[in-house]
């Protein structure tokens, strides 16, 4: 009976001239969305892997030098696309793209796609996920007020209700016939080629497909709340341009005010260290290049520790020691001071996600960029990686130099042989279940939204007048 | 005819005055602006206490810098590396210059936050970093960027539309979504009269208020509106006349006699092209077009000049010593030199390998931002947005501006230091006997520091002006074209 219901509402819909064609042209400009987010991530795949290979070929290649000096020389590692990132871009466009490796600092990663992008690029990097929080509900509300206040203003409705059994009976084959064109022109073509993407270029792993369903599943369930909030809006409010007028005032405030307005008060009253102050604090506590006072106090630290009153007669080469102590120095700072920005740098995301109590959009926005693997938390992954990797090769290097005692004026050369030792840099693919913890709030406030409305549908459809 | 229309006009101003719709807009369009405000002045206060606590952290660095000097002069039985010495000029430009070029914030910068959250209010300088712009930016929660601020721009350039939509649709439709634009109809009035009287109240009001909550927001922020007055000024004249483009706009539909559904439909639709879609198919054209200079292309190639000038390092250092007269003469020393001082022989080399590409993106930044500009007067939300960046000096060209006087900057810096640097390969002052420190530099007073020199107010005043200008010329047309529209009442009347 409900398939019946749904499939006449549905033709009705279809019937309507401008609602076919808001469908239409919001159908078009999501497909366009999606294909120019599948096209930079495929350019970015391909740049990405590019260079990864030209840095092994110059790390392999560098010849004979001291590893100190290779220390310094390493490489660039680079961040890989996001999974979904065709589909939601998240952060990715204002994050570092590639990091230097370097001896002795923890560097930031650099280059941001749009870090100095002019105002038509950073207004124009709109993705279906961001196109779908702010217009999915426009289109939900339009559906929901050609579909049901218009036919009360033109009396079909009253006829409807004499004949039904029960409101509800007419409210969800509504509702769901909104879902189920917002779902066929907005959302599911999208997924569906994007999923046809990941098995033509070899991506597809359960952990993508996982992704895929679940990211569909919270927008499928965001345009429920939404087709949800526009039936009942439009149901219990009599008048049809009253329910128009609640209808985009809730779109403005849900959609577009909120989730901005939720990012700048996290960033208010969660505020993150200024750069100023966490770079002065690294070089203040571990320098790069350390002062006289700093090195003759490590030598005496040294002489102290092995019991000798020369430095030309500890057991190894003292600059390859004191390069050690350095860096094993400035691994508790960075962890210290960096750890504790991106940490808290992640549970400004934590906040923001709870705010997903206040609006669907901001839950949805939340979940959508961790499902993708374009949110922070994700980044965050890549640094540490990335930062690991430094530490085994730096270590190694220093290492190389402590092991190799030499006249003093020489210097210990180290060649390819030690270099290949030094494996190429794969950063690790992050699991959906282990990042996903920055939005748990999310889900759990969309799993509300959605409660909410089709509650507040079933209480519309109670007190409905034709 | 006139008498009709100034009548009308009075009693509209009254009756409107009376409808709560009203007021509800404009209290909840002046509370965003007022939080707007809120916003754009925290990121500027934080930004400008940065640059203040770098230009302290500079000044005690220096200071700190300058007393080691003094307690190297001594006696000591082995000399100081050159890279741990400060009296060693060679060791100073590399290991121990520290400055930053910084951008100060004007006096109205948050009208609108800009690009002034993702551009870098502080570039470091040293005299190595190819054309003196080093990739740095300050750490900001990338999802707010993302997302884009709450700053008074964004509710300008978006939440005002929409005010302006729903007050004009549902003032100017009243009569007839009720039946009484038939009776209407029925009087001795013209159709154009009573839409211009209903639709010209709306817009007093509206334009009232905005004149009102734009200088007040600022104001609640922190800004001297009287000190600042071109500045306010100019921008309110900007502010205002694009209302006028989205009220003129909704007269343009509310003329063609639709119900308040079918006129805020369109209305949104219209919004929605202008402000998304529209800048979207923008970006995928430029892209296509001009592709945006790829960072990673530049590493590639700064790795690859650097690979070929190491593998030629002795030739090419050499070929450097017989260029100059002054250097010809002392091939003998090239074996001798810090790697600091053969940095400043060969860094110009790497610079003069890069130039090609670097060259070939600054091109594509700025076809870039001229076709963002461009677009700017097609998408007047985008037009605005960028209009008043500009009057906030939050805008890109200000940064490029920044970026040329940071490069004239190092490039004072490199010609002062690298005459005293090169000047120690064909005069180097004797070391004092015994000395710890090698004390052939210690004039760190006298080191150029930055001086930012702000662009003529008359340069920004001009992009709100011309900005303003077209959008008065086309809120003109749109009037006309709503005139001419509403010369009948509804056929179905």
């Amino acid at each position: 009976m409900i398939a019946r219901l749904l499939s006449v509402e549905l033709a009705l819909l279809w019937r309507e001239r401008h609602v076919r064609w808001t469908l239409v042209a919001l159908a078009v400009v999501m497909l366009a969305a999606f294909a120019s987010g599948a096209i930079q991530q495929s350019l970015d795949g391909s740049r990405t892997q590019d260079l990864a290979a030209a840095e092994r070929t110059r790390w392999l290649a560098q010849g004979e030098k001291d590893p100190h000096s290779a220390a310094h020389y390493s490489i660039h590692a680079t961040r890989r696309p996001a999974p979904l990132a065709a589909l939601d871009a998240g952060v990715g466009a204002y994050l570092g793209q590639t990091v230097w490796l370097e001896a002795h600092q923890q560097n930031d990663t650099l280059y941001r796609p749009l870090g100095d992008a002019a105002p038509l690029h950073r207004r124009g990097a709109a993705n279906p996920a961001t196109l779908l929080i702010a217009l999915g509900p426009l289109a939900a509300f339009v559906l929901a007020y050609a579909s049901l206040a218009a036919s009360r203003d033109r009396g079909t409705l009253r006829l409807s209700l004499g004949a039904a059994s029960s409101p509800l009976r007419i409210v969800i084959p509504k509702a769901l016939a909104i879902l189920v064109a917002l779902l066929l022109a907005l959302l599911l073509p999208a997924v569906a080629i994007d999923t046809g993407l990941a098995f033509v270029q070899q991506r597809a792993s359960v952990d993508l497909l996982l992704r895929l369903s679940a990211w569909t599943a919270v927008f499928a369930a965001y345009l429920a709340v939404m087709a949800a909030i526009g039936v009942a809006v439009a149901v219990r409010i009599g008048h049809a341009r009253t329910a128009l007028s609640v209808l985009v005032a809730l779109w403005v405030v849900l959609a577009l005010a909120l989730p901005r307005g939720s990012s700048t008060q996290v960033e208010t009253g969660h505020p993150l260290p200024s750069s100023q102050q966490v770079r002065q604090q690294l070089l203040d506590e571990a320098p790069s290049y350390w002062s006289a006072e700093t090195g003759l106090a490590r030598q005496a630290a040294l002489l102290a520790t092995y019991k000798v009153a020369r430095v030309e007669d500890l057991p190894f080469n003292v600059r390859g020691a004191e390069l050690d102590q350095a860096e094993r120095h400035s691994h508790v700072v960075f962890d210290r001071v960096l750890g504790d920005m991106h940490d808290r740098a992640i549970a400004q995301d934590t906040a923001f996600a709870r705010h997903g109590w206040l609006s669907p959009a901001t839950a949805a926005l939340s979940l959508s960029q961790v499902l993708a693997g374009s949110d922070f938390a994700h980044h965050r992954r890549f640094i540490d990686d990335a930062e690991r990797y430094r530490r085994a090769l730096v270590n190694r290097m220093n290492h190389e130099v402590r092991n190799h005692k030499v006249a003093p004026g020489e210097r210990v050369t180290a060649d390819a042989r030690l270099w290949s030792q030094i494996p190429a840099f794969v950063p690790a693919q992050v699991s959906l279940g282990s990042a996903w913890g920055p939005a748990r709030p999310a889900l759990l406030a969309l799993l509300a939204w959605l409660v909410a409305a089709v509650g507040a549908l079933a209480f519309a459809a109670r007190g409905m007048r034709p | 005819m006139s008498v009709g229309f100034w009548s009308l006009l009075r009693w509209d101003l009254r009756h409107l005055s009376r409808q709560p719709v009203l007021w509800i807009a404009l209290a909840l369009l002046g509370a965003a602006m007022a939080f707007g405000t809120h916003n754009g002045a925290a990121l500027h206060r934080a930004q400008a206490q940065a640059q203040m606590r770098e230009q302290a952290d500079d000044a005690r660095w220096l200071a700190s810098t300058e007393a080691k000097a003094a307690s190297y002069a001594r006696q000591a039985s082995t000399p100081l590396p050159y890279w741990q010495d400060p009296t060693d000029v060679a060791g100073f430009s590399r290991y121990f210059l520290r400055q930053h070029a910084i951008k100060p914030h004007v006096s109205i910068s948050i009208l609108a936050v800009g690009q002034s959250d993702v551009l870098p209010s502080r570039l470091p300088l040293k005299l190595e970093t190819p054309f003196a712009i080093a990739p740095v930016y300050d750490f900001e929660h990338p999802r707010g960027l993302a997302l884009g601020r709450f700053d008074l721009g964004f509710v300008i350039a978006h939440v005002l539309p929409i005010v302006v939509m729903l007050v004009m649709v549902l003032l100017a439709t009243f009569e007839r979504d009720t039946g009484v634009l038939r009776l209407v109809a029925a009087q001795q009035v013209r159709p154009q009269i009573w839409l211009a009287a209903r639709i010209g109240a709306i817009g007093a009001w509206l334009l009232l208020a905005v004149a009102l909550l734009v200088p007040a927001s600022l104001a609640f922020a922190g800004v001297d509106i009287v000190q600042a007055w071109p500045d306010v000024g100019t921008s309110l004249v900007l502010v205002l006349a694009y209302a006028a483009f989205w009220m003129t706009t909704s007269a343009v539909v509310v003329a063609s006699w639709p119900r308040a559904a079918g006129a805020l439909g369109v209305l949104v639709a219209l919004w929605a092209v202008l402000g998304i879609a529209a800048p979207i198919a923008g970006r995928s054209i430029t892209d296509a077009w001009v592709p945006p200079p790829s960072g990673v292309a530049m590493i590639d190639l700064q790795r690859r000049t650097a690979d070929a000038i190491e593998a030629r390092r002795d030739v090419l250092v050499s070929d450097a010593f017989r260029a100059r007269p002054d250097l010809a003469g002392h091939l003998e020393r090239i074996g001798d030199i810090d790697y600091s001082t053969r940095m400043t022989l060969l860094t110009p080399i790497i610079e003069a390998r890069l130039a090609p590409l670097h060259r070939q993106q600054s091109q594509a930044r700025a076809t870039r931002d001229r076709l963002s500009d461009v677009a700017g007067y097609l998408l007047p939300p985008l037009g605005i947005e960028s209009a008043l960046s500009t009057l906030a000096g939050t805008d890109v060209a200000r940064h490029r501006e920044f970026e040329v006087q940071t490069r004239a900057h190092q490039q004072r810096l490199r010609a002062w230091f690298y005459a005293r640097v090169q000047g120690q390969i064909t005069a180097p002052t004797p070391r004092p006997a015994g000395s710890y420190a090698r004390m052939n530099f210690t004039e760190f007073d006298a080191i150029p520091s930055f001086q930012w020199r702000e662009p003529s107010n008359s340069v920004r005043l001009r992009a709100g002006v011309a900005m303003t200008i077209w959008l008065l010329v086309v809120s003109m047309l749109l009037a006309c074209v709503a005139w001419i529209r509403a010369r009948r009442w509804p056929a179905e009347l």
